[in-house]
């Protein structure tokens, strides 16, 4: 696998990567899989980047599929590999625990989730980049 | 995304925003203050990019979509993935994990 290999990861969408290489789609993951245990370089290195892009836009696939399905995702060893190559790329290392799954499920109040999906319809809702500058001043740093 | 794919939309309910606001405050009176904002930004820059990145909660039903649950040491944050408007939405106050000391 080379740099034409990588340099149609990182212009194509998963469909029209597999198109180019001709290959099913669990090749084609277990190919990029194999590649994540080859690749050099710093995180972001454009190997790195494609193999993430990649990564995302497989699973952002197949959720749609499962919905257009009707059917639960269920993806294949490959992916879910993938899935655990991007959290440990993003350094995120540190997984949920059944206590805190149990938690957050037992806490979600489905009525203040609705307040706020209604809120966000009718608004847009807010962007982090919109409001965080301004709730750094109101918080003056004390450290 | 170097694939072409668009980042997600996040949209942050009033409700978190404000909780937000009187976290860092917690925060910045501890001594974790620029702790805590990084990792807010963190978990704002995923969301856009790979939402995928917690852990599946439950299937929202009237409009197809996902909860997930997902952690940016100290913070864990529940959210609405919404895969065929590439939305991701924020309505529940982002909390912190235990023992975070927040």
């Amino acid at each position: 696998m080379g740099h034409d290999f990588l340099g149609i990861l990182s212009r194509s969408t998963p469909a029209q990567a597999r198109e180019r290489l001709g290959l099913a789609t669990r090749d084609l993951d277990a190919q990029v899989l194999q590649l994540t245990t080859t690749v050099n370089g710093d995180n972001d290195s454009p190997e790195r980047e494609a193999i993430f892009a990649y990564t995302a836009a497989r699973w952002s696939e197949s959720t749609l599929e499962a919905q257009h399905a009707a059917q639960p995702l269920d993806p294949m060893p490959e992916l879910e590999e993938l899935l655990g190559w991007a959290r440990r790329y993003y350094g995120l290392t540190q997984g949920i625990t059944p206590e805190l799954l149990d938690w957050a499920r037992r806490t979600f109040n489905e009525e203040v989730f609705l307040a706020g999906l209604r809120e966000i319809e009718a608004t847009g809702g807010l962007e982090l980049k919109d409001f965080m500058d301004e709730l750094e001043q109101e918080v003056a740093p004390r450290e | 995304m170097s694939n072409g794919s668009p980042p997600y939309q996040v949209a942050y309910s009033e409700l978190v925003r404000n909780e937000l606001e009187k976290l860092i405050a917690r925060a910045e009176e501890r001594g974790l203050g620029s702790q805590v904002r990084a990792a807010v930004r963190k978990l704002d820059h995923l969301l856009h990019i790979y939402p995928q990145f917690g852990e599946p909660l439950l299937d929202l039903s009237f409009v197809p979509g996902q909860l997930r649950i997902g952690t940016v040491p100290p913070l864990v944050a529940r959210y609405a993935i919404y895969e065929e408007q590439r939305l991701v939405i924020v309505t529940i106050p982002i909390s912190t994990l235990p023992h975070s000391g927040l």
